[in-house]
């Protein structure tokens, strides 16, 4: 495993996608790359949300702005879920 | 390969419009999409359902299918469609019609069921050479997402069993995916040049731990007391990831107070500094086993004038 963050050019070889769709992405908010003095760095977990992006607009046909909106939702789900579940077990231990 | 009855998959009546197969479609993709659903069959779901559609889609195409399944439902008094029943000769099977149809629109890479799924097509898509990436969940315990680790894992994948070596990364947090890069399926063998093996993604969860939950970055710690330990103040050792640590508890603390030890929690990565450990007090009263100790609950009660429900009086 690796901990290190690609460039534009190695993110679109290592994910094997088109830079004007990693340009589409980040200005969509769905990529949040580093800036590193004038270009951008990507961590290795944008991999696998650029290629959920490309999924979800391919076969739900969701345009950008949808695809942000749903990671979004789903994100924030996520997170409500979590702290939903950790409340729960707090409850539990200080009953017990 | 069997025949499928892509209208029940769909669940939707033969005479369903291509308005409302469309819809229906539409739906259940987004319900069993597997980067979007909850269903733990969602990628076969959805495999199964974008199959359905694709055959439906089209109105020659689903003619061509509605023939079929008409000849599997009744194929006995069969008498096709405008005449056609010539194509239906004694060596024909609603198998091998069913096969050939799904040729004609998947194309020969086999994009159906029995050949890979359509999901995983759609997800290399544009770099067909490089192998399947699959997906694993994996519970760590709290102690290993604090301290790191490593891990043996024996999976088991679409080509066969492998066990691999994991480093499991200080500060990694529920929900996150760990990439082993070239640890999923191997790259086609028909592939020209370079066939470089998919990926494996590890997404982690934390497995219950008997003292500790975590929120986050932070760890939460429900620590037992006595009435008089919160009550006169004291200091006690606390269990933390890291170690035992020395807790001091401030005098007149009530049940759930939540004291905080300050970067005893999950490392946040890189650079960005630790979360904290929470110590949340739970008052146990005492069982009164002999006469001595239901004279100190006697005492208790004579020597304090106090109400605990004055607030909930002066509501009603």
């Amino acid at each position: 495993m690796s901990d290190l963050a690609y460039t534009l050019i190695e993110f679109c070889t290592v994910a094997s996608v088109d830079e004007q769709l990693v340009i589409e992405l980040v200005e969509h908010g769905i990529l949040e790359p580093e800036l590193d003095q004038d270009h951008w760095l990507f961590p290795t977990d944008a991999l696998a949300r650029c290629l959920r992006a490309e999924r979800m607009r391919h076969d739900l046909k969701l345009d950008f702005h949808g695809v942000a909106l749903a990671l979004e939702l789903m994100e924030r789900n996520q997170r409500l879920r979590q702290r939903i579940d950790y409340l729960e077990q707090l409850v539990d231990r200080l009953r017990d | 390969m069997d025949f499928k009855d892509y209208y029940k998959i769909l669940g939707l009546s033969p005479t369903a419009t291509q308005e409302e197969i469309k819809r229906t479609y539409k739906k259940l993709a987004r319900k069993y999409h597997p980067d979007v659903s909850e269903e733990a069959d969602a990628t076969a779901k959805f495999q199964e359902v974008s199959e359905a559609y694709e055959v439906l889609k089209k109105e020659d195409k689903r003619a061509e299918y509605d023939e079929l399944r008409e000849y599997v439902n009744n194929p006995n008094q069969f008498k096709g469609a405008g005449g056609q029943q010539a194509r239906f000769n004694s060596d024909f099977s609603a198998e091998n019609g069913f096969e050939d149809l799904l040729r004609s629109i998947f194309g020969d890479q086999g994009n159906f069921s029995g050949g890979p799924s359509a999901f995983n097509a759609g997800a290399t898509r544009g770099f067909n050479q490089r192998g399947q990436d699959i997906r694993y969940d994996l519970a760590i315990t709290l102690e290993e997402a604090h301290s790191g680790g490593k891990r043996s894992l024996r999976l088991a994948t679409p080509s066969g069993n492998k066990t691999i070596n994991v480093t499991i990364p200080k500060g990694v947090t529920q929900g996150k995916e760990l990439r082993l890069r070239g640890q999923g399926e191997p790259g086609p063998m028909q592939a020209q040049g370079h066939a470089s093996a998919g990926d494996l993604y590890l997404k982690i969860s934390f497995s219950k731990h008997a003292l500790f939950e975590a929120d986050g970055d932070d760890i939460t710690l429900v620590l037992p007391v006595t009435p008089w330990e919160a009550a006169l103040g004291t200091s006690v050792e606390v269990p933390t990831l890291g170690g035992k640590v020395n807790l001091k508890i401030p005098a007149n603390s009530q049940n759930g107070k939540r004291l905080r030890l300050k970067g005893r929690g999950l490392s946040r990565g890189l650079g960005l500094g630790t979360g904290d450990q929470f110590v949340m007090l739970k008052l146990v009263n005492p069982p009164i086993e002999t006469e001595t100790e239901r004279a100190a609950y006697e005492a208790l009660k004579t020597s304090f004038n106090f109400n605990p429900r004055d607030t909930m009086a002066r509501q009603v």
